[in-house]
């Protein structure tokens, strides 16, 4: 008897978002199912306003669906509180921002390290943790600057490092590179699919850079809050 | 790198807000810390000024505080050298107590026949260099009012009765503005004299007495300073009572911790119960009662000072760390996606808060301080309520040193207030639409 599939570390089911706008509501999402497997480099593309972001946020559980369900590493996220999503997140997720939203007091090397103060690591430990991953992206000299002092693909490279340093199972990139010239974005990119292969960390990032796209081992396209093309 | 650590940080990001934020707070419990140090001066003035009126404690015939003012001497005490002996003896008062003394009240009629003037008089006998001792009392070290120089002209530079001087008395300086005795008239052998007339308790003819002016002095209240005549006890003794034994219508005790008074109250109550004394007693503040209303009315002031300080340093905060809020809404939103809990984002905040609240409180203890320093060593002078003497502005922040730990901690919970309610709506913050502002 053949083993069953590998449960996929992303399950979407009849997701849909919609959002008041005045007296109208935009239906961000008109019920969209996926699946993304584990140590996967996925790429979503698709228009502005096709709903990427929103889906993004559900799947990074910092947003809920209006209808259906999201299911994240075997977790049903409707079945978590606010404290317990937090938690899963600070274990399971990372982020990485078009904006790169790192902590303007933090050195590149504190920012590193903040997500593993969450997740309750010893400090020295948390220390040696965060200067090995800015050492993996190519910043361990600049581990005391701040990002005030830091260019906007090395500030994007922290953020990478951040996002991966708790060795969560999924990354959650929106728009990573959209801030940064095409050469920077593509070694942003080789970053992140380096790391995929190298911690079999999931990737899942919106962009409309077709570079980026280049890089995926699979691509999903939305348009209009539906899934055209997976 | 602690959440303290972070907060410290976040506080100094914007230094001009921050600045402006502590100032408002270090200014909030310097004034603070000065206005209640001035009202700690005016606690421990008023028990100083109630004390050298009328000592920590006296005792009269029971019923003389109800009926007795308008013939104190038909209330006077005869057993005045029991009374003492037994309150300086007893284990319990006697190391509490530092005086024990007799006042004879005695009201009538003053003559200066030299210049045909007339006028009643309010005074006591009492016992020479007793008196002084009261008069001296000042345990907190505070600046009497006959030190300041604009003042010294109206206190007597002698004792006000002096055993070597039998017939020598003092008057107000109102009662003898009314006799015409100038200070002038003092200085020689011919001092003036005056004819004291009372009448006596059982009745019968006022009897007279002759005394000599030795001085003109205040006890710094007008009302008091206009009838006031200070003899030695034997000339009042001889006006009420003539022939007779020592009476006196108080009992007056000097302690030497005020914090003693409730226990040697208690005490007196006992010894009166188990010796048969016909006595009752009041404290200084009972029998000077506008010193407590005095003091009630500028507690308010205080209290409503310190609502208005609150009320504008909550704003304050509250408006800083909105402002704070606002230009870290995204911050706020990754940190939550990364995984910090609504409870966390108002930790921090709460945090930031402590750190403004505690760096402000700090700054503002110091600056009180200073100010103090600077009050305390620049002669400002004012005429204070019900009272016709220049008195001095101090401050006393150090006693008690609740003034200062009151103030500080006032404004320090206060900046923590006004954090907090930010601190709420950032934690409440939906962190998709934080990411997007």
């Amino acid at each position: 008897m053949p083993a069953p599939p590998p449960q996929p570390l992303v399950r979407v089911i009849d997701a849909r978002k919609d959002y008041p706008l005045g007296h109208r509501t935009v239906h961000a999402l008109r019920g969209v199912t996926l699946d993304i497997a584990s140590h996967s480099f996925v790429v979503m593309q698709g228009p502005s306003g096709s709903g990427k972001t929103t889906l993004l946020n559900l799947i990074g559980c910092i947003d809920h669906p209006t209808s259906g369900s999201i299911i994240v590493a075997g977790q049903d996220t409707r079945m978590l509180g606010d404290t317990a999503l937090s938690r899963f997140r600070a274990r399971k997720l990372g982020f990485v921002f078009q904006d790169f939203n790192l902590i303007p007091v933090l050195t590149a090397m504190e920012n590193v390290e903040y997500p593993l103060r969450l997740n309750a690591v010893p400090p020295s430990e948390a220390r040696l943790r965060a200067l090995a991953m800015l050492d993996a992206v190519g910043l361990a000299g600049e581990a005391g600057q701040r990002p005030s002092e830091l260019s906007g693909g090395q500030c994007q490279r922290v953020a990478v490092a951040r996002a991966l340093v708790t060795q969560p199972e999924l990354v959650i990139a929106d728009e990573p590179t959209a801030n940064l010239d095409s050469d920077t974005g593509g070694k942003i990119i080789e970053i992140m699919r380096a790391m995929c292969g190298r911690q079999g960390t999931t990737f899942l990032i919106s962009t409309h850079d077709p570079h980026v796209a280049a890089h995926a081992m699979r691509c999903v396209h939305l348009r209009d809050g539906l899934i055209t093309d997976a | 790198m602690s959440t303290w650590s972070l907060a410290a940080r976040n506080v100094w990001r914007n230094t001009r807000r921050t600045t402006a934020t502590l100032l408002a707070i270090a200014l909030s419990c310097a004034g603070l810390m000065l206005f209640g140090g001035y009202i700690s001066w005016a606690h421990l003035a008023s028990e100083v000024h109630a004390v050298v009126l009328s000592g920590h404690l006296q005792i009269f015939k029971r019923g003389f505080q109800e009926k007795g003012s308008g013939n104190p001497a038909g209330w006077a005490l005869s057993n005045y050298d029991e009374i003492k002996k037994l309150l300086v003896d007893d284990p319990v008062t006697g190391p509490k107590i530092a005086l024990v003394t007799g006042l004879l009240r005695v009201q009538g009629i003053a003559t200066c026949a030299d210049k045909q003037t007339t006028a009643t008089f309010a005074g006591f006998g009492a016992f020479p260099g007793e008196l002084e001792r009261f008069l001296r009392y000042n345990p907190h070290h505070l600046t009497e009012a006959r030190d300041i120089p604009a003042n010294k002209h109206l206190f007597a530079s002698k004792p006000e009765i002096d055993a070597g001087d039998p017939d020598g008395i003092t008057i107000g300086a109102g009662i003898a503005r009314v006799l015409e005795v100038r200070a002038d008239e003092l200085e020689g052998t011919a001092r003036p004299t005056l004819e004291l007339t009372a009448l006596p308790p059982a009745g019968g003819l006022p009897n007279m007495v002759s005394a000599t002016v030795r001085q003109i002095s205040i006890r710094a209240m007008e009302e008091i300073d206009n009838h006031l005549v200070v003899m030695p006890v034997q000339i009042a003794s001889e006006l009420l009572f003539p022939g007779e034994p020592l009476h006196v219508t108080s009992v007056q005790l000097l302690l030497h911790d005020t914090a003693d008074l409730p226990a040697v109250r208690q005490r007196i109550d006992e010894l009166a119960r188990e010796h048969h004394l016909d006595i009752e007693q009041r404290s200084g503040w009972e029998l000077n009662p506008n010193h407590a209303r005095s003091l009630n009315m500028i507690d308010t002031f205080f209290a409503f000072a310190f609502c208005i300080v609150a009320v504008v340093l909550v704003f304050t905060i509250y408006n800083t760390m909105m402002m704070g809020i606002v230009e870290r809404t995204r911050e706020i939103g990754a940190m939550r996606a990364m995984g910090v809990t609504r409870g966390g984002i108002i930790t921090m905040f709460v945090q930031e808060g402590i750190v403004l609240g505690l760096v402000g409180g700090i700054a503002g203890v110091l600056l009180g301080l200073a100010a103090a320093w600077c009050v305390n060593h620049s002669m400002i002078l004012y005429t204070p309520p019900f009272f016709n003497v220049k008195a001095r502005l101090e401050v006393v922040c150090f006693k008690p040193p609740g003034i200062i730990i009151g103030s500080f901690l006032g404004c320090f919970i206060v900046a923590v207030i006004g954090a907090f309610f930010p601190a709420r709506r950032a934690g409440r913050l939906e962190i998709a639409s934080a990411l997007r502002h």
